[in-house]
């Protein structure tokens, strides 16, 4: 009775047979080496400076973990589910006022203002994104959160009181000491960055691994047959912002201490445009894009000491370069062989 | 198992489907037909919860349903497929899979059951390979297993047929027929008039958002105005 069913996948099978086979698994062995190189790189550099322990390179350090810990929060939402969000900064900034604002009037510590912290940020996100989703969603909702993350910073720049205004707080705490690390230290706040880096990977990791993620590419490929599986997309894509925003403003959270300073500048619509170039000249979607492209976009230019007026110039340089030549990011140069990432299916 | 009573609905000025009636019991396998512009795929629409009717009411195992999102309703036993190939391009075969079966119906088909249709479609040696690789007979029927998989019990087939060789068409009959056997109640729209009669026990047909006869599919295409109506838009013997 399947006679018909086999000739069909004889047929198919023959249709295939130039892809499959020995030169394929060859590429499928390079990419796990080449995936492994780079988590290799990415821990020699996360404990760099540890060995090497100047200032600066402690400083780097710290701002780079916090930089890619955006990244790799922003690709949850842009590269798993394919949605614009261009508030990122603006929730980075928020996380370092709101976690400031509730130890300096609410008698809190560092660390139980986060939780209050993460709960507003998973409150404006879900306001802000359920909406845009609901009812417009692609572009819409880039220029929704585009204008959110002004909004924000202009409450920020105004609210005096609150806020201290245009010239920001200064911020004279740093957490109390857990596991005998003392966070006071430049380097203890390296720890700290790291720790936060080493989690929103790992969440995101998770998150790439769940049912819940596999429903985020699902939106990404295409959103109506997304809906017609019993996927709610709209949920989904709020829960997906939410979540790599309430990533931001942890992030933020420990940016306050680490420069002792927060002001609305932290907030500014082209910082939450880099964390998107970022990922664009990373890889979007990729685990080692969001790495890759921190170092390039804020590693480079650090070590370069490339004047601040030109910092944008040379990164929307790179972004072209890199849409043009290199539409998959860095990461992708090493093929997309594996286009949704290694668990295929196993 | 679906009882849609007066759908209208209208795009601008155009009405594309005017006071729709007709109910589907369980178990049944339904072939709705109509030359072009009849208004099928909206009708379709309105069903799975893509358009709002402009009236009328959609009942789904005595429940109204109208105006529920789609999402909702694949939790109610209910699920689609598109014209043309409509899967995850960028995913493996086990990952469409996967996705569908992550919110299955309430009373979803059998797990056994579900493998026994797999099994017949014949997609599991192409497991790990990308959607977008496959041949267009082979992405049809993972776009049938995609929405079987949700556990649907009321399956909607959107001219599951185009595009496809004779052979690939042979193997989709049978699939459906097989489905149907399993307690699927089925419903199919194509234009392929010979794939479409020689696999269901009832048709309707649709001509300019009206509904002009509903029957066994000899009686029907025998009917008058419902060669009138094919002759006006295509021809009968098309296929």
């Amino acid at each position: 009775m399947t006679g018909k069913v086999d000739d069909l996948g004889r047929a198919a099978a023959v249709v295939r047979e130039p892809v499959r086979g020995g030169a394929s698994q060859k590429i499928l062995t390079l990419f796990s080496l080449v995936q492994f190189a780079g988590l290799l790189l990415l821990g020699l550099l996360l404990l760099a400076p540890l060995l090497y322990g100047s200032r600066y390179v402690v400083y780097l350090g710290t701002l780079l973990a916090l930089q890619a810990t955006l990244a790799v929060s922003l690709n949850i939402v842009m590269g798993y589910a394919g949605q614009f969000a261009l508030a990122h900064a603006a929730f980075y900034g928020f996380g370092a006022y709101a976690s400031a604002i509730f130890i300096r009037d609410y008698d809190m510590t560092f660390w139980s203002s986060l939780p209050p912290t993460a709960c507003l940020a998973a409150a404006l996100a879900a306001a802000v994104g359920y909406p845009s989703m609901r009812f417009t969603g692609g572009i819409h909702f880039a220029l929704i959160t585009f204008a959110f993350g002004e909004l924000l910073r202009l409450v920020a720049a105004n609210l005096h009181g609150l806020t201290g205004g245009p010239q920001g707080m200064q911020l004279s705490y740093a957490p109390v000491p857990v596991l005998g690390i003392d966070f006071g230290s430049a380097r203890g706040m390296y720890y700290l960055a790291a720790g936060v880096l080493a989690l929103s990977m790992i969440i995101a990791k998770l998150i790439r691994r769940s049912g819940f993620g596999r429903s985020l590419l699902a939106i990404r490929e295409d959103e109506v047959l997304a809906a017609s599986l019993g996927i709610d997309v709209t949920a989904h894509k709020v829960a997906a912002f939410s979540i790599a925003s309430v990533i931001a403003a942890m992030a933020g959270a420990v940016y306050g201490p680490f420069v002792g300073f927060v002001s609305p500048e932290m907030m500014s619509a082209s910082d939450s445009i880099s964390v998107v170039g970022m990922l664009i000249v990373g890889g979007i979607g990729t685990t080692s894009g969001p790495i890759i492209g921190t170092l390039v976009f804020v590693g480079l230019p650090e070590l370069l000491r490339v004047a601040k007026l030109y910092r944008l110039v040379v990164l929307g340089l790179i972004i072209v370069v890199t849409v043009l030549f290199v539409p998959k990011g860095l990461a992708g140069l090493f093929g997309r062989m594996i286009p949704t990432g290694p668990q295929r299916g196993r | 198992m679906l009882r849609l009573e007066g759908i209208s609905h209208r795009f601008g000025g155009l009405e594309v489907l005017r006071n729709i009636d007709f109910s589907v019991s369980e178990r049944e396998l339904i072939g709705l037909i109509g030359p072009n512009g009849a208004g099928k795929t909206t009708l379709f629409n309105v069903i799975t919860g893509f358009v709002h009717p402009f009236a009328g009411k959609v009942h789904l195992r005595g429940k109204d349903v109208t105006g529920y999102p789609a999402h909702r309703l694949v939790r109610l036993g209910l699920a689609r497929t598109f014209q043309g190939a409509r899967v995850f391009a960028n995913m493996s075969i086990a990952e469409c899979l996967a996705v569908a079966r992550r919110k299955r119906a309430a009373d979803a088909m059998r797990v056994a059951e579900l493998d026994e249709i797999l099994g017949l479609l014949d997609l599991e040696k192409y497991m790990s390979d990308q959607a977008s690789s496959l041949p267009s007979g082979l992405i049809r029927l993972l776009g049938i297993a995609m929405a079987l998989s949700t556990g649907a019990r009321l399956l909607l087939l959107d001219e599951p047929a185009a595009g496809l060789s004779a052979e690939e068409t042979e193997v989709l009959q049978r699939s459906i027929r097989r489905l149907n056997q399993i307690g699927v109640t089925i419903v199919v729209v194509d234009h392929n008039l010979q794939f479409v009669m020689g696999l269901v026990s009832r048709a309707i047909v649709l001509d300019a958002g009206r509904l002009i006869a509903d029957g066994p599919p000899h009686a029907v295409t025998a009917e008058p105005h419902v060669i009138e109506a094919y002759i006006g838009g295509s021809d009968l013997a098309e296929d």
